[in-house]
């Protein structure tokens, strides 16, 4: 064998592996998003059309290598608006493709990066075309969000992140323009904390790659984002369980809490397939063992008996396969230990397109009848002879429209930032109020051990990271999905440094969240834990165990999610 | 570029692009998204191309940009865990894939891509380090240390010394 052969058996493997669509179909992909990106293009003509012309002109004479040098040297053009469609066409790839390290550093060196940059765009250079949401995340496929002037200081070792409603845990991006050149598209995709947004401000941040750590600018440039098509919500307000009587039915009806849904595509094209993943643990009950039922379309499609101990990191998943087509679901409870019966959870899934998509949502609207729950059962008395069989679906039940979901999500989202503000107005600030955050573990800069020293650094703790937090971890972290991930939860978290526990709650999307406000004055998040060990306005010390490590909150995981402000 | 031209590109430089991509990425599957990112750029490019070495060299360091920034990129590490839960292996594809392929993992990426293109494509050094973009010097030092991982990998993958006596 020689190295030759090598490649070819490891090749042969990885198709084994994976098999590969033919060719025909693999062209006609490509043909296809080509016509979608022509079709961009044109509406881009309309934006800049005007000046698209001259700017082409003037990129021949300087005949530049890159965008940048063009746009440095011929500043002026920047006025117009159209350099930045100009440079998408700009016909240099050759040259751009076989760039040499030398030239990279040339275009570097008269690249000045100034060190703040604020520049707003103008609403018209961001063209949304077109968004995927699969359930988990929402790509938001938009045209030319940079402008000539950002674009000025693009280097070729940079990139863009986007920030949704300020939230960098939420950001991913790729670059999709030609190889190390101007940037051309940008696929912005961000996970959705579904209760707080539907028109998004979108924040596209460009961050110098080459010199790891340093944001050259800062979240400026925005845009608002209208996503009509965005029915989805996931997150039901787990604090507000509240007893309440279903007229219809005169049932005692219970408000509870879906944390978390994961929709999966099955290969095969007509049936598909989501999981659906129901977070117990703020739910208050009696621990025992619990008969659950999931229907689809009324029928019952799987049976399954559960000690579930309250309250705990209880989590039910459970995975739909449907035909093509909109399909209701309903999860159905029974408790042995109370004889309490109820639908825990009942919605509708549209399988008509490639993606999955939850039809209504949105916690408070949702029908979560629950009759299992510790204060249903001291309303009923907790006596067992009152099991009568399995809560019937109502008839005549419609969701809710477009409209109505969209008002109920505005208000939803004022309602839990309302009640944020007046119980942690500290938290309050820190999230909405545009706080400098210094550092965070899902910065996707950090990896590893570095991801602890950067953290300390940021934190104003010269590096020295809380050894006894990080060795308490060692060897339990991967870095995925740009938070540390654990393999094992229940581990004890300890602080970086002391200070007074601020706040030691839930909160939604962050799960059970410890913020820990430091004796020189910044403030430091812990999240995702699965329990906490202190109260507010305890004082810690760096051998404090805030609590354990855990997957509350929006997570694919157990992970620790770490901020510094 | 027309359709019938990239049918005959993608018939010629498919299989070269997706290995090119694999030396960046985990999973043929991702490789695959990557070629069609690089092909959808051949097709609506308007380079003029010298000649078709010329659109393959084009091709290999699209890849390696595009598999470069798949890798810095957030969205990747992102959708790695709903990734897992896709592809749902079946019995035969379940593991880390054959010997090879394992082994070809475990070579660091640098020294991957530079094995690739000097031995498989059959790049000279210079043209290997005109199309990574990065020195002669460079490329020859990620091969010698590219030799000396596989060496021992195969090793300890079990290659009796005969084996590795045929192979270097």
């Amino acid at each position: 064998m020689n190295y030759r052969d090598f490649f070819e058996k490891a090749l042969a493997e990885a198709y084994r592996e994976a098999p590969v669509t033919d060719d025909r179909t693999f062209v006609g992909e490509i043909d296809e998003r080509a016509r979608n990106m022509k079709n961009s293009n044109e509406r881009k003509h309309r934006v800049f059309g005007a000046v698209a012309g001259t700017a082409a002109a003037v990129a021949m004479v300087g005949g530049s290598v890159l965008g940048v040098n063009f746009l440095n040297e011929h500043g002026g053009l920047k006025e117009g608006g159209g350099a930045a469609y100009q440079a998408e066409n700009e016909p240099s790839v050759t040259t751009n493709a076989l760039m040499s390290a030398a030239d990279i550093a040339e275009a570097n060196a008269k690249t000045e990066v100034p060190a703040t940059f604020v520049h707003e765009t103008a609403a018209e250079t961001i063209t949304v075309n077109s968004y995927e949401f699969d359930g988990k995340t929402l790509n938001i496929n938009c045209d030319t969000v940079f402008d000539n002037e950002l674009e000025k200081y693009y280097k070729p070792e940079s990139r863009a992140f986007a920030l949704v409603d300020g939230m960098k845990n939420m950001d991913a991006f790729s670059f999709m323009g030609e190889p190390d050149e101007n940037i051309k598209y940008v696929f912005v995709s961000t996970n959705i904390i579904s209760d707080r947004t539907i028109n998004q401000t979108m924040t596209v941040v460009l961050e110098d790659y080459a010199d790891s750590l340093d944001l050259i600018f800062p979240p400026t440039v925005h845009d608002e984002f209208n996503v009509p098509e965005y029915t989805f919500t996931a997150t039901v307000n787990a604090e507000n369980v509240t007893p309440a009587v279903n007229e219809e039915t005169g049932k005692m009806v219970y408000h509870s809490d879906i944390v978390d849904e994961d929709f999966v595509l099955s290969d095969a094209q007509t049936e598909k397939q989501t999981t659906i993943a129901i977070d117990l643990s703020r739910i208050e009950a009696e621990a025992g063992d619990f008969d659950l039922w999931f229907y689809i379309d009324g029928a019952l499609q799987e049976e399954l008996t559960r000690t579930i101990d309250f309250p705990g990191e209880e989590r039910i998943e459970w995975d739909i396969s449907a035909e093509t087509g909109i399909h209701e679901y309903r999860i159905d409870v029974l408790s042995r230990s109370t004889g309490e019966v109820g639908t825990l959870f009942r919605g509708q899934v549209d399988f008509t397109n490639d993606t999955p998509q939850k039809l209504f949502g949105e916690g408070d609207d949702m029908e979560f009848n629950s009759g299992v729950f510790r204060k249903l059962n001291e309303a009923l008395h907790g006596d067992p002879s009152q099991i009568a069989g399995i809560y019937p679906p109502e008839e005549g039940w419609e969701p809710p429209s477009e409209e109505e979901i969209e008002a109920l999500v505005a208000q939803s989202t004022e309602k839990t930032l309302a009640q944020l503000k007046e119980k942690s107005p500290v938290l309050f600030d820190l999230f909405y109020n545009n706080q400098d955050l210094y550092a965070s573990s899902s910065d996707p800069w950090l990896y590893g051990d570095e991801a602890w020293a950067v953290l300390a650094e940021r934190g104003g703790l010269d590096g020295e990271y809380n050894i006894k937090g990080r060795e308490n971890m060692k060897d339990k972290f991967t870095f995925c999905h740009s938070e540390f991930f654990i393999e094992d939860g229940g581990l004890p978290v300890y602080p970086f440094t002391g200070g007074t526990v601020e706040y030691a709650d839930w909160y939604q999307g962050w799960g059970r969240l410890v913020l820990v406000h430091s004796d020189d004055g910044h403030y430091w998040l812990y999240y995702h834990l699965a329990d906490i060990g202190v109260r507010e306005g305890d004082t810690v010390t760096t051998d404090t165990v805030l609590g354990n490590s855990g997957s509350t909150g929006f997570t694919e995981g157990i992970k620790l999610g770490i901020m510094v402000y | 570029m027309t359709k019938a031209e990239l049918t005959r590109y993608v018939t010629l430089y498919r299989k070269t692009v997706c290995a090119a991509a694999l030396c960046y990425v985990k999973s043929m599957a991702d490789a695959e998204d990557i070629a069609q990112e690089v092909f959808l750029k051949l097709y609506t490019t308007d380079t003029r191309f010298e000649s078709d070495e010329h659109v393959k060299a084009w091709l290999i360091r699209c890849a390696v940009n595009l598999g470069k920034s798949l890798l810095r990129s957030h969205w990747h590490r992102n959708a790695l865990p709903l990734d897992a839960a896709e592809n749902i292996p079946s019995p035969e594809s379940r593991g880390d894939g054959g010997e090879m392929l394992k082994i070809m993992r475990k070579l660091s990426r640098g020294n991957r891509i530079a094995l690739y293109m000097h031995y498989y494509e059959g790049y000279t050094l210079e043209e290997t380090a005109e199309i990574l973009g990065i020195s002669p010097n460079t490329v020859s030092s990620r091969l010698r240390r590219g030799r000396e991982q596989l060496k021992k990998l195969l090793m300890t993958e079990g290659s009796t010394p005969d084996e590795l006596q045929r192979f270097f």
